[in-house]
């Protein structure tokens, strides 16, 4: 049974380039071979000081791949990852101008203007009785648990980032001219 | 040297903002030792492609010396971005998930508020106006 596994482009390329007589399959299974007696190895030690270069060499043989390894794995993740990044930021500054311009601009007015007409439609009830009319004969009536109540509600204030940096500045020029 | 340095431009190649993301898909022999897990399954390939490209360094140098700067210098590449690379990787993941999150449960309210708040309130207000309509009309019968 076979198992698949993705690199980046540029890293198979540049086995490709070193041994240029090898197809892909051959070099794929003679990696993961490889891969697999280093990385079931044991961890090799921080290099030897002054070594001679036979050792040094030896030493780079054993740790430099695995290291590399580590290294490129995790760099698969991040430039796998851009396109991700890229779209999880604008996907929040599109929802956030969305939410903006709908707090904003458009649930306010509704929301004042039904206050108010709350407010006139209680007036005029209350003017009624003191006609001597009971307001509940007249209709259509309204079915007020069904309603949203807006009686208390107060349009949001959004401040720009600007005038928010021009409070904290003039407020630390406060504190530290005291 | 002998040959062609297989870790030429390996610097450049580790830029991960700018190297680019296409990916090539290798099948490789399932080995029962093999980690199931696809990204330790790609730490194994890579190390085994590194190892690869170590022994072609050792060949095309003409002395041990040459193949030890070659290696070393490629490894000296490596260990610069780590730092950086892991750094990114952690905190661009981590924003990213954040981000995903808001965008959820930001996109909720705002459907929220395009499909149920609005025209609650617009069929509010539809009701208030003829009610208010009906009272007027009683009041001015009531005074005429």
């Amino acid at each position: 049974m076979m198992r698949s596994v993705m690199v980046l482009a540029v890293d198979w390329e540049r086995l490709r380039d070193a041994y240029p007589d090898r197809t892909d399959k051959w070099l794929a299974a003679d990696a993961v071979r490889r891969g697999l007696r280093l990385v079931q190895g044991p961890v090799a030690d921080a290099g030897p000081s002054g070594p001679t270069a036979d050792r040094r060499l030896a030493w780079l043989q054993a740790s430099f791949p695995r290291r590399s390894g580590s290294i490129c794995t995790q760099r698969f993740d991040l430039v796998t990852g851009r396109e991700r990044f890229r779209r999880a930021a604008e996907m929040e500054r599109r929802t956030y101008d969305e939410h903006l311009e709908l707090e904003r601009d458009l649930v306010p007015p509704l929301k004042e203007r039904a206050k108010t007409l709350r407010a006139e439609l209680r007036a005029l009830e209350e003017q009624l009785r003191q006609l001597g009319v009971d307001p509940e004969g007249i209709e259509p009536k309204i079915d007020w648990p069904r309603t949203l109540a807006v009686d208390t509600y107060t349009r949001p204030h959004y401040e720009p980032n600007e005038s928010r940096r021009r409070r904290t500045v003039e407020f630390f020029r406060r504190t530290t001219r005291g | 040297m002998n040959g062609p340095d297989p870790f030429e431009g390996l610097e450049r190649d580790l830029d991960f903002w700018n190297v680019s993301d296409k990916t090539v898909e290798l099948a490789v022999p399932g080995d029962p030792d093999l980690p199931a897990e696809d990204g330790h399954l790609r730490f194994v390939l890579y190390a085994g492609l590194f190892d690869l490209l170590t022994d072609q360094a050792v060949l095309a140098a003409e002395s041990e010396e040459e193949a030890v700067e070659v290696i070393d210098h490629a490894l000296s590449s490596v260990n610069a971005v780590e730092p950086t690379l892991r750094y990114e990787l952690f905190e661009r993941g981590s924003t990213a998930e954040r981000q995903e999150l808001v965008v959820r449960m930001r996109g909720r309210e705002v459907a929220m508020t395009r499909e149920w708040v609005i025209p609650h309130v617009e069929q509010d207000i539809e009701a208030y106006q003829a009610r208010i309509a009906a009272l007027r009309r009683a009041i001015e019968e009531r005074a005429g």
